[in-house]
């Protein structure tokens, strides 16, 4: 096969030899595929050179991988990126407010099912793709839908439409301290006992806090999701708000005692943006968030603890065993001007060779391809590979009430964790919670 | 022809004379672009949250906003607590700021209104926490009270003091933050107080002295009195503004731990920008209005009865 520009690969082409190398890939692709029409314009990485798109993100290492790919997505498609990232609550409030005015400005974003399907197909928001997919001219041959994880396909899908194309799957993991589990003579956690055992026995203050999760109102609700659904409680059940169950008032509280009693002063108030670097620093024993945090912690750079970290499955509850994931997807501003540029970049940055990369910066792809390329089977550690598969498979993605105002419902199901994490009365915060709750579902018109 | 005294060229040319009409016309004509700037950019948002607030919409591009009548405004009052709770935080905030503020603004004007070496200077370095933008008093205040690796608790543990939570726990959130509005505002209160302390007149001061008053005495009966209106003012000013703080409580904690520091302001934010609750957060607006309008016309009248029992 000729030499041809493709992503992650990049070499200054001349015009001729790109030319030729896109006009030879389609002739593959045709003969190989099939399944392409008369390619009567070929796709060609450049036929956007020059333009602009704008793309608006959140703080993570997705985007700090990203960021540094730019270089190359620029030099393979010419089309320069404008790219924005902010945290949580601040980013999904700027991309609304942006949308909501129709300026038109913003052109891609990445997406999630539970977090924002519901109210962005609502308003309209999103640019459906399958019109782009079938385009022969516009999507290049070797995007190989097949090779996504289908569960990841489907997880991109409103009423059968495809708006978004997968990117990374999240999943919640536990990290923690290897070196000072063994001084212990501590086993990996398998229950939520024997987790707040180890927190307890590993607890040192100020040197090193016994356990890490977010706290702060609206993020820990995603990374609590998990405690929730393990202690055998539902967000809503049979169409109902659920959250002031016994078992659920028991996964409240249970995760406010860990994190008063042996989180760091002030957890209250923090997210991944204030932990991740603290277990970085050597400051926590244990600490349970994004798997992707794994490439901070092995970086001799950027941590404290290289090559002392372990990775595990979040431990099974007394009812269940269901770890949160979530897939986040690359979308389209229905409102963007520079849809076709902006195809490219979503083809782009959900590509094998871009995906394959991620794995060795800590980005979980959701491509087979990705988790079996030979470079990342060889540098990836063994328990973080076996972590994250366990937990994709088992994962529950339902991390949020399933309702259609989730930024409204973060809050109300957040509350009684500041609640329980500061030691006030859970009953009652999980009463209100659910009261506050059903208004919001009647009101969204999902309560049954 | 000559203009007799008394008379004024415009008497000469009433009615006929163009340059006449024009003079009439300028004070009429001459700030009517700002004015019509202003009535556009007041008017119109005023006019548009109003209509708002009578319909829902959460900024879909494909279904515009429906008329609901009064039903926002009946689900504030009936159904929503956090509404109820936001009212009673922000006037919490603003009567605790208005009482260190203004108490302490006076202090301080009475204390720079003497002579004495270095005053220029120091009276500047007073000035500064006004004169900083919010947002950088806001992350440097939130480093100040982080309970762990912040300079405050260092320093309480230093001279034995207890050392807080601050923003970082539900309970203290609120007052740490009225600490940080004090610590910002409270020059405003002494730069308005020493413009009224540098207009009172002196003869009362040397009535009272050659009565035998005291500093004190003259302060307190002379001093006060005469400076209600000015601190009237100062104190309108400070409470307009703390109703509607935004800026560094957002930046400090966006209405948390919790719920703890959720101000209207903050909550109506929320309600637009985060919930996409367009027609709700438009009904809050004015039933804030209204409320910043009555504590403002309360001020205002109390020292309209000041002014008249002083007589």
């Amino acid at each position: 096969m000729k030499r041809q520009a493709r992503p992650g690969n990049s070499r200054g082409l001349s015009r001729r030899q790109i030319i030729g190398g896109a006009l030879g890939t389609a002739a593959v692709g045709l003969v190989a595929d099939g399944w392409r029409g008369t390619a009567a314009a070929a796709f060609n990485w450049k036929q956007h050179a020059g333009e602009q798109i704008r793309f608006i993100g959140l703080k993570a290492i997705l985007e700090t991988f990203w960021r540094e790919s730019l270089p190359d997505f620029e030099k393979d498609t010419g089309i320069k990126v404008i790219f924005e990232d902010y945290e949580q609550a601040q980013s999904r409030q700027k991309l609304a407010t942006e949308m909501v005015a129709r300026t038109g400005t913003v052109d891609t974003f990445r997406t999630t099912k539970m977090q924002d399907f519901q109210q962005y197909w609502q308003n309209g928001w999103y640019e459906v793709l399958d019109p782009y997919l079938a385009d022969a001219s516009k999507s290049h041959p070797e995007l190989n839908l097949p090779d996504f994880f289908s569960g990841a396909m489907e997880s991109c899908k409103i009423e059968g439409k495809l708006v978004a194309l997968p990117v990374t799957s999240g999943a919640q993991i536990l990290f923690y301290r290897k070196d000072l589990f063994e001084a212990k003579g501590l086993k990996v956690p398998t229950t939520m006992e024997e987790m707040e055992a180890a927190a307890k026995a590993l607890h040192n203050p100020p040197n090193v806090y016994g356990f890490g999760s977010r706290g702060q109102k609206s993020a820990a609700v995603s990374m609590f999701a998990t405690f929730l659904h393990n202690f055998g409680a539902d967000w809503m059940a049979g169409g109902k708000p659920s959250l002031n169950t016994p078992e659920a008032v028991a996964a409240y509280t249970y995760y406010g005692r860990m994190l008063r009693q042996y989180g760091p002063p002030g957890v209250v108030n923090m997210s991944h943006v204030e932990l991740g670097p603290m277990f970085g620093e050597g400051k926590l024993a244990m600490f349970a968030d994004d798997l992707s945090l794994a490439s901070i912690y092995e970086d001799d750079k950027k941590s404290k603890v290289a090559g002392r970290v372990g990775y595990a499955k979040l431990p099974a509850g007394s009812k269940r065993d269901t770890p949160t994931i979530y897939v986040y997807g690359m979308a389209m501003s229905s409102q963007s001007k520079r849809k076709d540029a902006t195809w490219h970049w979503i083809q782009w940055v959900s590509s094998a060779a871009v995906q394959t990369r991620g794995m060795l910066k800590g980005v979980a792809g959701v491509r087979a391809s990705a988790w079996k390329s030979p470079e990342f089977v060889k540098t990836a550690k063994k328990d973080w590979v076996e972590a994250a598969q366990i937990t994709l498979q088992k994962g529950n993605d339902e991390w949020a009430p399933p309702v259609i105002s989730v930024p409204e419902a973060r809050d109300i199901v957040g509350l009684p964790i500041t609640v329980a994490v500061e030691g006030g009365d859970v009953k009652a915060a999980c009463d209100r919670g659910n009261r506050n709750l059903e208004t919001l579902a009647r009101r969204d018109g999902v309560l049954r | 022809m000559h203009l007799r005294p008394g008379m004024d060229g415009a008497t000469r040319g009433a009615g006929r004379d163009l340059s006449g009409r024009l003079h009439r016309a300028a004070p009429f004509v001459l700030p009517a672009p700002a004015l019509i700037t202003i009535a556009l950019l007041c008017a119109f948002p005023a006019v548009y949250t109003l209509y708002m607030s009578f319909q829902t919409w959460t900024g879909s591009q494909t279904r515009s906003p429906e008329f609901v009548g009064f039903l926002n405004y009946l689900e504030a009052f009936r159904d929503d607590e956090r509404f109820q709770m936001a009212i009673w935080r922000t006037v919490l905030y603003t009567a605790g700021s208005l009482a260190l503020q203004v108490p302490l603004g006076v202090a301080l004007a009475v204390f720079f209104n003497r002579e004495f070496s270095g005053k220029g200077l120091v009276r500047t370095l007073y000035l500064l926490p006004f004169v900083a933008t919010p947002a950088a008093i806001a992350l440097v205040w939130v480093l100040i009270y982080n309970p762990a690796t912040g300079v405050l608790n260092y320093l309480l543990e230093l001279v034995h003091l207890p050392k807080g939570l601050w923003t970082y726990g539900a309970d203290s959130a609120l007052w740490a933050l009225v600490i940080v509005d004090t610590w910002q505002h409270t020059p405003l209160v002494m730069l308005i107080t020493l413009a009224g302390l540098a207009a009172l007149p002196l003869d009362p001061y040397e009535s009272a002295q050659i009565d035998g008053a005291s500093p004190w005495q003259s302060f307190w009966h002379i001093t006060l009195p005469m400076l209600r209106p000015t601190v009237a003012v100062a104190a309108l000013f400070r409470a307009i503004d703390a109703l509607k703080a935004f800026d560094v409580i957002f930046a400090m904690t966006q209405g948390g731990p919790g719920e703890a520091t959720e101000t209207l302001n903050i909550y109506i934010y929320l309600a637009a920008f985060q919930y996409f609750r367009f027609g709700y957060s438009s009904s809050l607006l004015m039933l804030f209005f209204a409320l910043i309008l009555g504590v403002c016309l309360l001020i205002i009248k109390g020292r309209r009865q000041a002014e008249a029992a002083r007589g």
